[in-house]
């Protein structure tokens, strides 16, 4: 287990060296768990994930298509199952919410996104990293919670750790493309070529402290096409702190 | 015209750096706000936000305004928005009148968070008398749906002074973080003095 | 696409370019062939995204569950298109203070609170709810998620959701998603489109016999409340994309013309509905109103509440019409307000917000005594009311 430890360790620190050019860390673990408790009998609850794929107009705005998102699921659910090969009977399928259990999930699933959103702006992006995430030396702490409530999720008591996955992608239109450019040249601010975010996280279900977390606005890999949905997942899962089943990878 | 777009194009792989670093306010040390004369002195460590939400108004967080958002506004005056026009065109924001009472400050503060925040929903859950500053001051509770579907609760201290409005507000998801961060506000609340 | 070569659309592609010839089948309605199913990848593509919208619909705080509101909408628009076309509709009311309705492919049909408020009769919401019908029988509504990409169509949409959330995760995406989910999407017809979804709209209405000229009338209320809005604003403008509504269906008084000639030449019935309209709305009017005056639109809510009241105004709107001009403040509204609460409570004394308003906007003007008395009359009836210990502070103040 001391491995797996020494794994997630060395992953971060290759996520660290990667990423000076743009000073944005894409993951985190939380500093104070010991990784190593984490083996094949621990039982994660993998909620379906939340996709969505569109077309980013003129005005910024997102247009969902449709066939897109279909696509980048039947890919991304594709790409899962190898995942799900990696780390056998770990990855459980959390059960099909109902009425006010459903509510209860897509509230977290909401949380779980602006949890997502501030740990990127104001963790993971240096210069806009929150002072108290700065003071007293807790520059390697990583403190972040959806609260104790996540024990009522439908499914908790039957699992230790929640996976929460969510992948939303917005293609530049041509007017889109135009209007970056004319931006960047006039005012000399970089609007961002369409949305690619990603984020996946490990949860203790009974703490609701993010254990485990990739995110980063600018994800790889066209989900709209199944090498590129792999490609995704394949970052989503990068560092994913649970021991590889051994031999299961291969099918 | 060609030129132009390599040039552009090139501009385009540079990432943006954010401009300014967000302030770190210290625990225990008295903080003027919204370059006014309130100070609050707090007993944890906040960050201030460095983008104003409004002319006299200055954003304090813990985790992110998404999560726990502190607001303070401080010498507004007749005439004045408390926000930041969001779209003056179409939806401009309301004004704050120096001949208002301190009970109409809730509907005032339900029009301004919808159009300024965009909440799809506000209401009101109860509105009590308090004392602010040192003055006679209204205390309000309401819950709000925000344009990403998250349910919040938040909670409202003003007073007005010879015509100009003081307040802060709180809020922050129902679940979890409210219930967690409410009694770090209240300490705010009661730290506030105007100088 | 493909779906434009299947027989029905043609049928009525073919029904439509007739019109001009003053056809006696203009306004004759097509067999209803049952609700459409997704044919192909795509379009079972996009079957799949609107059921996973109309997911987060159901679980959404915005919608109105309330059976008795549910059930009037619905039996508006079955008696509209019948009770065959009707069955393959999921209605939503949604509470959001802008006038708009949609229907997406799958059969969900979105109807704001800000629709229900505006129309005056069954007539006039049938005159909506039809039309919707008839984009989404003609199939136009499958061709609604090439929504409308040029900039100012965005900047209107998001003008009515309340503001782009600048301050609010503004650097994320994830806002207008959800919002899309549950709002419904901005479809943008095109002109033909109009045009065929008018004339079948009639025809529904003619069917059921409803005052075909209820349709132009609702259209017109709603270009002259937008022109209200920029009056009162300082600003000229014969734009209505501003409007929910006609951002996706955009109109213009010529539009507004053709409408009114169409409806006189459609042999419709003669039932408006007013007064089973004022019943289904009775206990809702009130919120919905308030819900429109935290828009701070003083002229187009003024406009609202007066073509409400037409000859004959409420206790309801008098009350509206008060917390309009109290909210707006200057000197003489406060006057105005007073004078509103009063007609208010000559209607029914019982109106005991009346008593509220009326206090706090004497209280504005000065009159100290008479606004402690009116608060003192409201307390009484309403001692729980959610500010009451702050207004028997008011009324405790010498």
């Amino acid at each position: 287990m001391l491995l797996s430890r020494l794994f997630v360790f060395l992953g971060m620190a290759a996520l660290l060296l990667a990423s000076p050019v743009s000073a944005q860390e894409r993951g985190a673990v939380r500093h104070d768990f010991d990784f190593s408790t984490l083996g094949t009998d621990t039982r994660i609850l993998v909620f379906r994930p939340r996709i969505k794929v569109g077309e980013q107009s003129t005005g910024g705005m997102f247009e969902p298509r449709a066939d897109w998102t279909e696509l980048a699921r039947e890919n991304i659910g594709s790409a899962l199952d190898v995942q799900r090969r990696r780390y056998g009977s770990s990855l459980i399928d959390a059960p099909e919410p109902i009425g006010e259990d459903a509510r209860l999930v897509d509230e977290y699933l909401a949380l779980f996104s602006a949890v997502s959103n501030s740990i990127i702006t104001y963790q993971f992006f240096r210069g806009d990293r929150l002072e108290t995430k700065k003071a007293d030396n807790r520059e390697d702490v990583f403190d972040w919670s959806l609260g104790p409530g996540v024990a009522e999720l439908p499914g908790a008591d039957q699992a230790d750790y929640a996976l929460f996955i969510s992948t939303e992608d917005h293609y530049g239109s041509t007017g889109r493309k135009a209007l970056q450019i004319l931006a960047a040249v006039t005012v000399g601010v970089g609007v961002t070529s369409g949305v690619h975010s990603g984020y996946a996280a490990l949860i203790d279900l009974k703490t609701g402290n993010i254990l485990w977390i990739n995110a980063d606005f600018q994800m790889g890999g066209d989900v709209r096409e199944a090498d590129g949905a792999e490609k995704r997942v394949r970052q989503l899962f990068e560092d994913f702190p649970l021991p590889v089943t051994d031999g299961s990878g291969e099918q | 015209m060609r030129a132009f777009l390599l040039i552009a194009s090139g501009l385009l792989m540079v990432p943006t750096v954010p401009a300014a670093a967000h302030k770190l306010i210290d625990a225990g040390e008295t903080v003027t706000v919204a370059k006014s004369d309130l100070t609050v002195v707090p007993a944890i460590d906040w960050n201030r936000i460095n983008e104003r939400p409004g002319k006299e108004a200055e954003r304090w967080t813990l985790d992110g305004e998404l999560l726990n958002d502190v607001l303070f506004f401080a010498e507004v005056e007749d005439g004045d928005a408390i926000f930041r026009e969001v779209d003056k065109r179409n939806s401009p924001l309301p004004r704050f009148s120096g001949n208002m009472l301190l009970i109409d400050l809730p509907d005032f503060l339900n029009s301004s968070m919808r159009i300024a925040k965009g909440h799809q929903t506000f209401s009101v859950d109860s509105v009590a008398p308090t004392t602010f500053l040192g003055q006679p001051g209204v205390s309000v509770s309401f819950s709000t749906v925000g344009n990403d579907d998250i349910r919040r609760r938040g909670r409202a201290v003003a007073t007005i002074i010879d015509g100009e409005l003081f307040m802060m507000t709180f809020e922050a998801p129902t679940i979890y973080f409210f219930e967690r961060d409410l009694p770090h506000f209240e300490q705010l609340v009661a730290s506030a003095r105007l100088s | 696409m493909r779906f434009w070569h299947l027989p029905l659309i043609f049928a009525a592609a073919g029904l439509i370019a007739t019109s001009a010839l003053a056809d006696d089948n203009e306004f004759e309605l097509p067999t209803w062939s049952g609700a459409y199913q997704p044919q192909d990848r795509d379009e079972r593509g996009l079957w799949a995204m609107d059921d996973e919208s109309e997911r987060a619909l159901a679980q959404s705080d915005l919608v109105i569950r309330d059976t008795a509101l549910n059930e009037y909408v619905r039996s508006v628009l079955c008696k509209t298109v019948g009770d065959d076309r009707c069955q393959s509709v999921r209605i939503y009311i949604l509470r959001v203070p802008a006038f708009n309705a949609s229907m997406s492919p799958n059969g969900t049909m979105r109807v704001y609170s800000g629709l229900l408020l505006r129309v005056r009769s069954e007539a006039e919401l049938a005159s909506i709810l039809g039309h919707e019908f008839a984009h989404f029988e003609l199939r136009h509504t499958l061709r609604g998620f090439e929504a409308a990409r040029r900039g100012s169509d965005a900047m209107a949409w998001t003008a009515l959701l309340g503001a782009v959330a600048a301050s609010y995760g503004g650097t994320g995406p994830s806002v207008y998603d959800t919002q899309w989910s549950i709002l419904g999407g901005l479809y943008s017809f095109k002109r033909d489109q109009e045009r065929d979804a008018d004339t079948l709209g009639f025809a529904y209405m003619a069917n059921a016999g409803y005052r075909p000229s209820a349709a132009p009338e609702v259209w017109r209320s709603v270009m002259n409340e937008s022109d209200q809005t920029a009056i009162d604003r300082g600003r000229r403008t014969k734009r209505y994309d501003g409007v929910a509504f006609f951002a996706s269906h955009p109109t213009s008084l010529e539009r507004a013309d053709k409408l009114s000639a169409l409806a006189n030449r459609v042999s419709g019935g003669e039932f408006d509905g007013f007064a089973t309209h004022r019943k289904a709305m009775k206990d809702w009017v009130p919120l919905f109103l308030a819900d429109e005056l935290a828009m701070n639109d003083f002229g187009g809510t003024d406009y609202v509440i007066d073509r409400l009241g037409g000859e004959e105004f409420t206790a309801d709107l008098y009350y509206a019409k008060g917390e309009l001009y109290r909210a707006r403040g200057n000197p003489r509204d406060m006057v105005s307000a007073a004078n509103f609460y009063q007609n208010a409570l000559e209607l029914d004394p019982e109106a005991a917000s009346a008593w509220r308003g009326l206090g706090l906007a004497l209280l504005r003007s000065g009159k100290a005594e008479d606004g402690r008395s009116a608060l003192q009359n409201y307390l009484e009836r309403v001692p729980d009311a959610p500010d009451a210990p702050m207004l028997q502070m008011l009324v405790g103040e010498e």
